[in-house]
C-alpha cells in the first residue's frame, strides 16, 4: 500500500494494511452510525446548526484515523492523532485567542473548563428544547468527538464492534432521561440498522474475520445491555437535584424533577410550587404605586398544544436598555399613571423576569436579556434571576368605562391567534360562557360577567381538589371538569376564563407570575412601600385584550385576599365618575396580613402537613435506599450466586455418588472464573499437569483430585473406594486457595463480580452421535 | 527365495484369533504379574534399539493387542531388528519373508504338493504357518502377493485349493517398508493398510545412543544375545489380561467423537475406519495395563490415536502437498488438532 518512506517500514506498514483492508468502510458506519444517534438530541435543542457541527467534528476525527488506518499506522498512532485532532480542533474552534503562538497556556484550559460551566449552567437553566447557543454546542461538539474517536477504536481498531454499541447508546440515552413523551420509534430503528452495519463492517476488515472474534458473543451482548441499563439507572440517581423529597413528590409528575429543567409545563410547576409546605421569599420590591402589583413573567397563549407551553422568545429582541415602546392596543387618550417600582430578587431562580404590565423601562439591569414585543415579557436564556435588583418604570392603566365600551366587539387583525380554542374543546364551555354572558352587550361587559360568575359564591378555591378529582391544571382537557366541581386554585380559574373569552370572541392570554404579596411592617428608603412575595404566591391570571385599551388582567380566582382590578367590576360605570383613583381602596386593607396568609391558603392543618412532610421524607428515602439497594443487588447476584453454588457442592461432596468429580468441577468453575486459559480438550491429567508447572498448585491435593476423579468416571463401577471422599473437601479448599493466592488482586476480584462460569454450559455428558444403549 | 521356516507349530488353541475380550472374563495375571513380564519384554528390546522406549512401547502394545504392526521408516535405523528382537523376545515360533517382486503367493502360505508315494495332493505350510511373521520391505511384492497375506492377517486362516487352514493364535504381522525408495515398488493400498494396528515410525537415534551403538555392536549383533524372556503360555496369559481391562461409556464415547472427528475433518478425505476404533480402544487397554491401571482413561487414548489412526487416513490432495513433511506430519497434526478440540467426557452421575 504505502510505497513511500524508508523500506523496511513502508513493507511493515504495508503488511498491516492489507490486514486492515476495509477497515474505512467501519470508521465510516461508525459515524453514519453516531450521526443518526445524534439526531435523536432534535427534541432537546433547537435549530440544526449543532447537528452539523457535531458532525463536522465527528467526520474530521474519524476522517484522520481512517486514513492512519489505512496507511497503515500502529493502532497507538491512530488514536493519540486523533486525539490531538480533537483537542487542537477544541482550542482552535473555542479558545483560539488564548494561544501564544501556536502554544496552548493556562489560559486556554481556563477558557474552556470557563465554557463548559457555562454549558453546564445553560443546560440547568433551559428549558427544552434549548437554543443551542455557543457553550452547549461545544460541550457537544467536544462530547461527540470523543465519543466518535472510542466508538471508532473499538469498532475498527480492535475490532469489538458490540462494545461500539454504547457510544451511540449513550446519545441515543440522553433524550428520553430528559424529556418525558414516546421516544421516536424509528429514530431507534435507524441507529439500530447503522450499528448492525457497523458490526458487518467490522467482521470483514481484513481478509477474514478471525476464528473466535467479533461473532456471536451473547455474553458481551448481555453484559452490554447490562451496562446501558446500569448507567440509565445509575444517572439520574448521581445527578444533583435528585433528592429524597423530590422522590417523595406527591404523584402530580411521574418524573423525577432534576437539573435539566424541563420548564415545558410550568403550570404544574405552579401547582407544586403552591403546594410547598414552607414558602420561601421569592422576592420583595417597593413601589410608589397605591397598590400592590401583579408581577408577570411569562404568558401562555397557545392553547392548541396538548400540553400548555409558555410563549417562545421567537420575536425576541436583545433589550439594550431604553423603553419598551407603547402597549399594544393601548390608545393614547386612555388616563394613565407612570409608577416606579423596584425589584430586588431573592429566592427566585428562573428565565423569565417578574415585571408588572405594562412595563415601559427596566433600568439597571445585569446580563442579556431579550424582550419580547407584544407581551412585554423579558427573558434570559442563561437565565437566573436570583439576586438581580432593578428599577421599573410601569404604567397603571385607568380606562374610563366609556373606553371600554367603545371598543365593543372589535379584534385587530393578527389577533386570531388570541382567539383560537383548544381543539377538541368540549362544547359545554362555550355554552356556559354564552349562558354566563347572556345580555351582556360589549365585549368588556362579557368579560366582567365572566370573572362575576367565578367569583360567585358557587366556586371555591382549593389547592388539594385537583389531587381528588385528578383535573390537574396544563390543558384544556380539565376545563369541563372544573366547571363541574367548582373547585380548583388559580390556574383553573385563570385558563378557564381565558378559554370561555376567546370563546365569546375576545382575545386572551393567560399570565403566570405573582401575586401582589402583602406589604411588610416597613418601607424603603423614599416612603415607598415594601411588599414581600413568597413561592407560593405564584399566580396565575387571564388578560384579556380590548382595542383601544390593550392587554388588561382580570382576576377570576375567589377565596384569597386578590382584589379584583376596579375596571373589571360590574359598578365600574358607576363609579366611574370622573375620578378614578377615589374607587381604589387603602393599600392596608387589600394586603393580607402576613399572620393569615397560612391559613387561607394552606387547607390541610399545619400538624397533618407536619406529618406528611416526615411521611414524605421517610417515604423519599425508603425509595432512594430501595433503589440503591436495587442497583447493589444486580451488581452483586453474580457474587452471591457463585458462593450460593460453591457451598451448595462442598455440601453435597458428603452425600454425592461422584464427590471427586463434583469437587472437579468446581475446581474447573473456579479455573474459568480466575479466567486460567484451559481448553475443553484437556484430559484431567494435562490439566493437573498444568496447573501445578504454571499456577504453583500443590501437587499432592490435587493428584487426589484427579485421581478420585479417573476411579469415578472411567474405573468398573462400584470399584471407587469411599475413604477419599472425608479428604475431598479439604483438598479443593486447599487447591482453590492456591489458585487464588497465586492471582492478581485484580483477577480476584474480577473473579469475584463477574464469575463466568454462570454463564458456563455445561458439558455434553455424551457427545453427539456416541453409543448410547 | 525360499520362505526361512521355523519349527512346527504345536496347537493348542486354535480359532477365537482376533475376536474382542469377551465381557466378564477374569484377567489371569495380576496387573503387578503384568508388569514385570512385559517390562521384561521391553528390556530386550530396548538393549536392542537404544533409546527408543515409545517405539518398543508401541511394539509390544500391539504385540499384545493381537495387532498388526507396520513398521515405515527409511533404511538403516533398525526397522528389522526391532521386529527380530520383537520375535526373540517371546519364546514362539517365528517366520521372516523378504518380499521381492516375484515373490509368490503360495510362498505366502503354502501350496498343495502331489505325493506320489500317496498318491494324494499334500499341504505344505507356507512362510505364515508362525505366531509372529516379519513382513520385510512388504511393498516391493506385486499386490496380488500382498493379497494374500492380507486374509491371513484379518482371517487367522489360509485358504489354499479349497481347504481353510487355521493359523495358531497369537498371530501378528510385523511388516516393514521404506517410504523413501518407491521405484518399482506397490505402495499398500488403503485396505491392506487397515489391517495394521499401528504404523510405527523409527526415526533416528539421537548422537549419545547412535555412541554406544557403534561401540556395543562392534563386535557382535545384540540380537545374539537376547533369549525368550515369555513363552507362549505367558504371552497369551499377558493378552487376556490385557483383554480384560475395563472401558467405561464415557471413555468410549470419548474415541467414538474422535473417530468421528476424523471423518468430517476438512483436512481428511478418508477418515478412520471403524476397525480403527477397535484397534484404538484394544491398543489403549494394553496401555492402561501397561500403566498399571485397571480401567482406560482418555489420556491412554490420546497417546496412541496418532501411532492407531494415521496411517488409515487419507489425506486431501491440498493437505497431502502440504509443506509439512508430505502428508504424514500434517496428518498427525490434524490427528493432534482433534484431539486438543474434542471435550474429555466428565459426566455428573454414573450412567452405567
Amino acid at each position: 500500500m504505502s510505497a513511500t518512506g524508508r523500506p523496511g517500514m513502508a513493507a511493515r506498514f504495508g503488511a498491516r494494511a492489507a490486514e486492515r483492508r476495509g477497515a474505512w468502510l467501519s470508521t465510516l458506519a461508525v459515524a453514519l452510525c453516531l450521526g443518526i444517534a445524534l439526531s435523536g438530541l432534535a427534541p432537546l435543542l433547537q435549530g440544526v446548526t449543532w447537528w452539523f457541527a457535531a458532525m463536522a467534528m465527528i467526520v474530521a476525527v474519524l476522517g484522520v484515523s481512517a486514513v492512519l488506518r489505512d496507511r497503515g499506522a500502529p493502532e497507538i498512532t491512530v488514536v493519540a492523532v486523533s486525539a490531538i485532532v480533537w483537542g487542537a480542533l477544541v482550542i482552535l474552534l473555542y479558545a483560539v485567542d488564548t494561544l501564544w503562538f501556536v502554544v496552548p497556556t493556562f489560559d486556554t484550559l481556563r477558557d474552556i473548563a470557563a465554557d463548559l460551566a457555562d454549558a453546564r449552567f445553560s443546560i440547568a437553566e433551559q428549558e427544552s428544547p434549548a437554543i443551542a447557543e455557543g457553550p452547549i454546542t461545544q460541550l457537544l461538539v467536544m462530547a461527540v468527538g470523543l465519543i466518535a474517536i472510542i466508538s471508532d477504536e473499538l469498532a475498527s481498531g480492535l475490532r469489538t464492534p458490540v462494545l461500539a454499541g454504547v457510544g451511540p447508546l449513550a446519545l441515543l440515552a440522553v433524550t428520553p432521561l430528559i424529556t418525558e413523551g414516546t421516544p421516536d420509534l424509528l429514530l431507534y430503528v435507524l441507529t439500530a440498522a447503522a450499528f448492525l452495519l457497523v458490526i458487518w463492517c467490522s467482521s470483514r476488515i481484513g481478509r477474514a474475520p478471525r476464528p473466535g472474534r467479533g461473532g456471536r458473543n451473547p455474553g458481551l451482548a448481555v453484559a452490554v445491555g447490562a451496562g446501558a441499563l446500569a448507567a440509565m439507572i445509575a444517572l439520574p440517581a448521581v445527578v444533583p437535584g435528585l433528592t429524597a423529597e423530590s422522590l417523595a413528590d406527591d404523584g402530580s409528575s411521574s418524573r423525577f424533577p432534576s437539573v435539566y429543567s424541563s420548564g415545558v409545563d410550568p403550570t404544574i410547576q405552579l401547582g407544586r410550587d403552591l403546594r410547598r409546605s414552607d414558602p420561601m421569599l421569592s422576592l420583595t420590591y417597593s413601589t410608589d404605586a397605591e397598590d400592590g402589583l401583579y408581577l408577570k413573567m411569562v404568558n401562555l397563549a397557545d392553547f392548541s398544544t396538548d400540553t400548555w407551553q409558555p410563549e417562545r422568545p421567537y420575536q425576541a429582541d436583545r433589550y439594550r436598555g431604553g423603553p419598551f415602546g407603547t402597549p399594544q392596543g393601548l390608545a393614547p387618550d386612555v388616563p394613565v399613571t407612570a409608577q416606579a417600582t423596584t425589584v430586588s430578587i431573592a429566592g427566585l431562580r428562573s428565565d423569565w423576569l417578574p415585571l408588572p404590565y405594562p412595563t415601559q423601562q427596566v433600568d439597571e439591569l445585569i446580563g442579556t436579556w431579550m424582550l419580547s414585543p407584544g407581551s412585554f415579557t423579558v427573558t434570559e436564556l442563561r437565565g437566573d434571576t436570583q439576586g438581580l435588583n432593578y428599577e421599573v418604570t410601569g404604567l397603571d392603566i385607568q380606562p374610563t368605562a366609556q373606553q371600554l365600551a367603545d371598543a365593543g366587539g372589535i379584534v385587530p387583525d393578527g389577533f386570531d391567534r388570541f382567539l383560537e380554542v383548544p381543539t377538541g374543546l368540549d362544547p359545554i364551555v362555550a355554552q356556559t360562557a354564552a349562558a354566563v354572558t347572556a345580555g351582556a352587550a360589549t365585549n368588556y361587559d362579557q368579560a366582567v360577567a365572566l370573572q362575576e360568575y367565578f367569583r360567585s359564591d358557587a366556586f371555591s378555591y382549593t389547592l388539594t381538589a385537583p389531587d381528588a378529582t385528578a383535573y390537574e391544571g396544563g390543558n384544556a382537557q380539565m376545563i369541563p371538569a372544573f366547571l363541574a366541581a367548582k373547585e380548583g386554585y388559580c390556574v383553573h380559574y385563570a385558563a378557564s376564563m381565558a378559554v370561555m373569552a376567546r370563546t365569546l370572541g375576545i382575545p386572551s392570554r393567560i399570565a403566570i407570575g405573582y401575586a401582589p404579596g402583602q406589604s411588610a411592617d416597613r418601607t424603603s428608603e423614599g416612603g415607598r412601600a415594601l411588599y414581600e412575595v413568597y413561592t407560593d404566591q405564584l399566580h396565575s391570571w387571564p388578560e384579556l385584550y380590548f382595542e383601544g385599551v390593550g392587554w388588561l388582567p382580570f382576576e377570576p380566582t375567589p377565596g384569597l385576599d386578590f382584589t379584583p382590578p376596579d375596571y373589571s367590576l360590574p359598578d365600574y360605570a358607576q363609579s366611574d365618575a370622573g375620578n378614578p383613583g377615589a374607587a381604589a381602596e387603602a393599600p392596608e386593607t387589600e394586603t393580607t396580613d402576613p399572620a393569615e396568609r397560612p391559613d387561607t391558603e394552606q387547607d390541610a392543618p399545619a400538624t397533618a402537613t407536619a406529618e406528611q412532610a416526615v411521611l414524605a421524607q421517610v417515604r423519599g428515602w425508603g425509595t432512594f435506599l430501595a433503589v440503591l439497594g436495587g442497583i447493589a443487588l444486580i451488581v452483586l447476584a453474580p457474587l452471591l450466586l457463585r458462593r450460593a453454588r460453591r457451598a451448595r457442592r462442598v455440601r453435597e461432596l458428603a452425600s454425592t455418588g461422584l464427590p471427586a468429580t463434583l469437587a472437579w468441577i468446581e475446581l474447573e468453575d473456579t479455573l474459568d472464573d480466575l479466567r486460567v486459559q484451559r481448553s475443553a480438550g484437556d484430559t484431567l491429567d494435562d490439566l493437573a499437569t498444568r496447573l501445578a508447572g504454571d499456577h504453583l498448585v500443590p501437587e499432592e491435593p490435587l493428584a487426589r483430585l484427579w485421581r478420585g476423579v479417573e476411579w469415578e468416571q472411567y474405573a468398573r463401577p462400584g470399584s471407587a473406594d469411599d475413604a477419599t471422599r472425608s479428604g475431598l473437601a479439604d483438598d479443593l479448599r486447599t487447591v482453590i486457595g492456591a489458585l487464588e493466592a497465586e492471582a492478581t488482586a485484580r483477577d480476584r476480584t474480577i473473579a469475584r463480580l463477574l464469575p463466568v462460569s454462570l454463564l458456563r454450559r455445561r458439558r455434553s455428558p455424551t457427545p453427539a452421535g456416541a453409543l448410547v444403549p | 527365495m525360499t520362505p526361512e521356516q521355523a519349527h512346527a507349530p504345536a496347537p493348542e488353541r486354535t480359532g477365537q484369533h482376533g475376536q474382542p475380550g469377551q465381557p466378564g472374563r477374569t484377567a489371569p495375571l495380576t496387573l503387578e504379574e503384568f508388569g514385570e513380564h512385559t517390562g521384561a519384554i521391553l528390556a530386550n528390546l530396548e538393549s536392542v534399539i537404544d533409546g527408543k522406549t515409545e517405539a518398543a512401547t508401541l511394539a509390544l502394545i500391539v504385540l499384545i493387542a493381537e495387532g498388526h504392526l507396520l513398521v515405515e521408516d527409511v533404511p538403516g535405523v533398525g526397522k528389522t531388528t526391532l521386529a527380530k528382537a520383537l520375535a526373540t523376545s517371546v519364546g514362539c515360533t517365528v517366520s521372516r519373508i523378504q518380499f521381492t517382486p516375484d515373490l509368490l503367493p503360495s510362498d505366502v502360505t503354502g501350496v498343495s504338493i502331489y505325493n506320489q508315494s500317496d498318491h494324494a495332493f499334500e499341504f505344505k505350510r507356507g512362510a505364515v504357518f508362525a505366531n509372529i511373521v516379519i513382513a520385510d520391505e512388504i511393498n516391493r511384492a506385486s499386490p496380488k502377493t500382498q493379497s494374500a497375506l492380507l486374509e491371513c492377517m484379518e482371517e487367522g486362516q489360509v485358504s489354499v485349493d479349497g481347504t481353510t487352514h487355521p493359523l495358531e493364535p497369537p498371530f501378528i504381522v510385523v511388516a516393514t517398508q521404506n517410504p523413501i525408495e518407491m521405484e518399482g515398488t506397490y505402495a499398500l493400498p488403503e485396505a491392506q493398510r487397515d489391517r495394521f494396528m499401528a504404523r510405527l515410525s523409527m526415526g533416528y537415534p539421537d548422537a549419545a545412543a547412535e555412541l554406544s551403538m557403534l561401540h556395543h555392536r562392534e563386535t557382535q549383533s545384540p540380537l545374539d544375545r537376547l533369549t525368550a524372556v515369555v513363552d507362549k503360555t505367558r504371552l497369551a496369559e499377558l493378552i487376556a489380561t490385557a483383554r480384560a481391562i475395563y472401558v467405561s461409556r464415557a471413555v468410549e464415547s470419548y474415541v467414538v467423537s474422535l473417530v468421528q472427528a476424523t471423518r468430517t475433518h476438512p483436512e481428511f478425505r478418508l477418515g478412520a475406519s471403524p476397525r480403527g476404533t477397535l484397534h484404538l480402544v484394544r491398543a489403549a487397554k494394553v496401555l492402561a495395563a501397561l500403566n498399571g491401571r485397571e480401567f482406560v482413561v482418555p489420556d491412554d487414548v490420546n497417546q496412541l490415536v496418532v501411532p492407531v489412526l494415521a496411517h488409515r487416513i487419507v489425506a486431501t490432495r491440498r493437505a497431502a502437498g502440504d509443506a509439512r513433511g508430505g502428508g504424514t506430519q500434517a496428518i498427525a497434526e490434524a490427528l493432534r488438532g482433534i484431539i486438543a478440540a474434542t471435550p474429555v467426557p466428565l459426566t455428573r452421575s454414573r450412567s452405567a
